[in-house]
């Protein structure tokens, strides 16, 4: 197997148009034209792409290549076994943690920083909540030789200060969010000087801190439709791999990117009437930001800051800021257009667990498969947790296991003292 | 109007809106302007009755049900508007696409519809299906700006889903340069706005003019 040749862009193929991004109505300057001073200009190029499949460049498939990709698709034989449905269900999981940042991020840092140094700028910067996605644009500068800014949610920063450091050994400068390096920062810290931070208000410092040099370029984790597009490579791969449709498609939530890239594929050919007919597509979400099952459906900021345009999608609010969670992927108030009409639409369904629940079934998941799941991934594995105990006989499920959780041990540490294994219970998350 | 429109072989003229939320800085301000001045009301189109080219009409769906639709293209029709193009109906009202063209139909007009960038292939053939007196595809997010967008692929491929309907392009379409390479990939017109009334706004009616006329003259010369 290769690595595709093309991304998918599933606008082409949605039932209704999906909504564009605008500006705020009483806006002075226009937000979207402000795009083309903060992202490279092929993604910006890319988000407003008519496409059905989009070239993936060469530099970037080799880069693929070189960090990995394809990854496996493999059988939970381990897991089935645990959860007692071994013969009567078959699980599957995509396995993106085996790529050197640890998780999907990387399928879109790569393109990004690429289209970055295509505009001849020396430095990106982008937000962090976990540190999967600061994690893989820090790789991906590396790669290509340009320096990379990361804003890192202060919860995060602070539980999650291997992931951090492994950051700062790829050469990326790693600030705490909110800071005192940008001024939406130092306000967030005026009215709260102990603000945990929230992907939402670390986004619009990463911009802010783009618009103060014109050899900046900011790269986007999640959320954009371009983004999304970029992260098809895990879905179109598994088309190849999968040895039979599944029932269920799971996957979890915090902007997107990962749900849509793994899902994308197979829903494109389940509305155009090809295949997957019978799939359940199921959006895993943290209770804590449930956006998808408790949001509104409706125009709102992509970022705290207010500085980018406006995207229609379900949203807590882009002031909202959830507490402080393990799987700080997860913490951002909104999800991607597509994937929030796909919702509106009644394509994806939500699900949404609390922590404790989902940390526990990823300690199930690491005893059985040998692997750690990270936090955000441990989500998509509480929900097969759950709907294979209850599944009828031959059901399949694939997931997408997203990212290894090998640089979390703060949230294990944590579920291990809840299950009365460790002694002392960890620090950060509640 | 009249000098503006000189050499444009047809106009189309936006109803003020006061949440006109596809459109850029300039277009917005033109929106504001008029909005305070008529409201929603729709008795001022009258101006338009007689006017010597062919026009659309532009009107954003927000806050019309069936009732205020049908008022609405019935007003255009008895003005002697050729059809009312609905920016917001694709992506606020989807539901409402067999309603409209039931109602444009009724009021003896023919229907006309917008596509973004990024939009669904199926709509785009969908919308040839339905006889258009043409399909808008806009060019950029929003009017009057610019990101570089890869506009002339889009149109090709747009050209070709939507087959013998046709297509006019609009959105950030600035000089007779881009309007000929638009008409290459496939456009059979373009719509000009906001570069217009930005000349108009700060050289004055003239300079405005010819530059509506150069972007026509580009536009001719490719055809």
């Amino acid at each position: 197997m290769v690595v595709p040749s093309y991304w998918y862009n599933l606008a082409s193929d949605l039932p209704v148009p999906l909504p564009p991004l605008i500006d705020p109505p009483d806006m002075g300057e226009s937000r979207i034209a402000l795009l083309t001073r903060i992202l490279p200009s092929k993604l910006i190029s890319e988000e407003h792409a008519l496409d059905r499949y989009i070239e993936i460049p060469e530099e970037v498939r080799l880069a693929y290549s070189r960090l990995g990709r394809p990854t496996q698709l493999l059988r939970a034989e381990g897991f089935e076994r645990r959860l007692g449905v071994r013969g009567r269900v078959r699980i599957y999981f995509k396995n993106e943690s085996v790529l050197p940042s640890g998780s999907h991020k990387l399928n879109t840092a790569i393109p990004q920083v690429y289209y970055a140094l295509l505009d001849g700028a020396r430095e990106v910067a982008t937000e962090t909540g976990a540190g999967q996605w600061g994690l893989a644009v820090s790789q991906a500068a590396s790669i290509f030789g340009l320096k990379a800014t990361v804003f890192m949610t202060r919860s995060s920063f602070e539980s999650k200060r291997v992931r951090r450091l492994a950051m700062e050994a790829l050469g990326a400068m790693v600030y705490p969010s909110p800071s005192h390096a940008t001024s939406v920062g130092r306000e967030a810290l005026a009215a709260d000087p102990r603000h945990p931070g929230s992907l939402g208000l670390a986004i619009a410092e990463a911009v802010e801190y783009v618009l103060s040099s014109e050899d900046r370029r900011y790269v986007a984790g999640s959320v954009l439709e371009s983004v999304i597009t970029h992260q098809t490579v895990i879905g179109l791969e598994l088309l190849e791999q999968l040895p039979e449709e599944p029932d269920y498609m799971i996957a979890c939530v915090g902007g997107g990117s990962n749900f849509a890239g793994f899902t994308y594929p197979a829903i494109g050919l389940r509305l155009r009437g090809e295949a997957f007919s019978k799939t359940r597509f199921v959006a895993v979400e943290s209770s804590s930001a449930a956006r998808l099952s408790k949001g509104l459906y409706r125009y709102d900021w992509l970022d705290t800051g207010r500085i980018l345009p406006l995207a229609k999608m379900y949203s807590l609010g882009s002031g909202h800021v959830p507490p402080p969670l393990h799987a700080a992927g997860l913490r951002y108030h909104g999800a991607a257009a597509s994937l929030s009409l796909l919702r509106r639409l009644g394509v994806v369904e939500a699900a949404s667990y609390p922590q404790a629940e989902v940390l526990r079934a990823g300690l199930e998941f690491s005893r059985t498969e040998g692997i750690i799941p990270a936090p955000e991934s441990a989500h998509a594995v509480k929900a097969v947790e759950d709907l294979a105990r209850k599944a009828r006989d031959d059901t399949v499920i694939v997931f997408n296991l997203s990212g290894h959780g090998l640089l979390d041990s703060d949230a294990y540490e944590r579920a291990l003292a809840l299950q009365g294994e460790i002694v002392k219970a960890g620090s950060g998350g509640g | 109007m009249d000098r503006l429109s000189t050499c444009a072989d047809f106009l189309e003229v936006g109803i003020p809106s006061a949440k006109p939320i596809y459109d850029g800085p300039i277009v917005r301000e033109t929106h504001r302007i008029a909005f305070s001045e008529i409201g929603g009301r729709l008795e001022p189109l009258k101006v338009l009755e007689g006017m010597d080219k062919p026009y659309t009409l532009l009107a954003y769906l927000d806050g019309l049900d069936r009732v205020g639709l049908r008022r609405l293209l019935e007003t255009a029709a008895s003005i002697g508007a050729l059809c009312v193009l609905l920016p917001d109906l694709p992506f606020e009202r989807p539901e409402m696409l067999n309603v409209y063209v039931g109602e444009s139909l009724r009021a003896g007009l023919k229907p006309c519809f917008f596509a973004s960038s990024r939009f669904p292939h199926g709509w785009l053939t969908g919308y040839s299906e339905l006889d258009p007196l043409y399909v808008y595809l806009g060019l950029q997010p929003a009017t009057g700006v610019k990101l570089p967008v890869d506009v002339f692929k889009n149109v090709a491929l747009a050209k070709r889903l939507v087959g013998d309907t046709y297509l006019v392009a609009g959105f950030s379409v600035r000089s007779p340069s881009i309007a000929r390479d638009l008409v290459k990939a496939g456009a059979d017109g373009v719509v000009v706005g906001s570069a217009v009334i930005k000349k108009y706004v700060e050289d004055g009616l003239e300079p405005a003019a010819r530059l509506a006329c150069e972007i026509a003259s580009g536009l001719r010369r490719a055809a």
